[in-house]
């Protein structure tokens, strides 16, 4: 667990997850063409395999390291005797609180392999962010969130995401703001607990 | 008052099918759902757990996002006497509401949350 300065991403991992795979392949397709040129079952494995599996990989990697994580994250609060019966998994990231010992646990897609538990003091400010836009009949959402700042950095958790607009009163828009509101009374209270210890 | 007025209105909580009457409004109050929260509601028709669950409120600010609301109206026949109570669970958000569907009581079961 760790608890100094939070990162949202670890660029070594960003840039593994998409360079690694690229480079496989290309490896792969460079060794089907030197060593298999005249086909048979070698040019099938570097040709096709390879760059089928690093494909597979961007698809699903991503996801799979992530819910690998989410399970280690519970596993860990857990072992630490850390309350997470407060949590909310988003598609970016993770976060977990504890309102009676002040601490808030973290854990992005990005960052798989980095679980920050940290002071809810350390939490700056909470708000909701409902995503309205447009005007008249067309004025919706589609994108309701809740943002903090932990030491200066912004962290946006979507609470309700689509890929169309929907109105401000439509009962999976309210249940997102609501959700958010939730969260942000949550992380307000153990601010302030958190202030006070 | 038709038939099929009757065969309507059979339907509507506030009717009293004994006296074939119309009810009034008797009473009506705000009450917090605790145990229910945001993305976790499920309807319950058993008068026991509203029983336990329901605490009164006197405004709609006293409940704190994310919890669940229950809105309760309770009619009388002026006929016959008898009660029935009606729950409307919603959740609030901010000046609007995601309402569920209603639970209505006709037997008196749910007299004694009245009393709170
Ligand atoms: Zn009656």
């Amino acid at each position: 667990m760790k608890t100094d300065h939070v990162k949202k991403v670890n660029y070594v991992y960003l840039l593994a997850y998409i360079l690694v795979p690229a480079a496989l392949a290309a490896l792969g397709l460079w060794i089907g063409y030197t060593f298999y040129h005249d086909g048979g079952v070698g040019a099938v494995i570097f040709d096709m395999c390879v760059p089928i599996l690093a494909i597979l990989w961007w698809v699903f990697g991503g996801r799979i390291i992530y819910s690998i994580a989410k399970k280690r994250m519970l596993k860990k609060l857990d072992e630490a005797e850390i309350d997470r019966r407060q949590i909310f998994y988003s598609d970016g990231c993770v976060v977990s609180m504890d309102i009676r010992q002040a601490k808030v646990a973290m854990l992005f897609f990005w960052n798989p392999f980095a679980l920050y538990v940290l002071p809810a003091g350390r939490v700056t400010r909470a708000w909701t962010d409902d995503g309205a836009g447009g005007v008249g009949i067309l004025r919706g959402t589609s994108r309701v969130s809740f943002l903090f700042e932990v030491d200066g950095v912004k962290i946006r958790v979507n609470t309700f995401v689509s890929n169309q607009r929907w109105k401000l009163n439509d009962d999976k828009v309210l249940e997102g703001i609501s959700k958010a509101d939730l969260w942000v009374q949550v992380l307000e209270q153990a601010r302030q607990q958190g202030a006070e210890v | 008052m038709g038939l099929l007025d009757g065969i309507l209105r059979r339907r509507q909580p506030d009717w009293c099918r004994e006296c074939r009457l119309e009810m009034e409004e008797s009473g009506e109050q705000l009450f917090a759902l605790p145990c229910m929260s945001v993305g976790h509601y499920v309807e319950h028709t058993d008068p026991e757990f509203y029983q336990e669950n329901l605490y009164a409120v006197a405004q709609r600010a006293d409940i704190p996002p994310g919890m669940y609301a229950c809105a309760a109206i309770q009619y009388r026949c002026s006929g016959c006497g008898k009660r029935v109570t009606v729950l409307n669970p919603f959740l609030p958000v901010r000046d609007q509401e995601k309402r569920e569907g209603s639970i209505v009581f006709r037997n008196g079961e749910l007299d004694d949350v009245w009393r709170q």
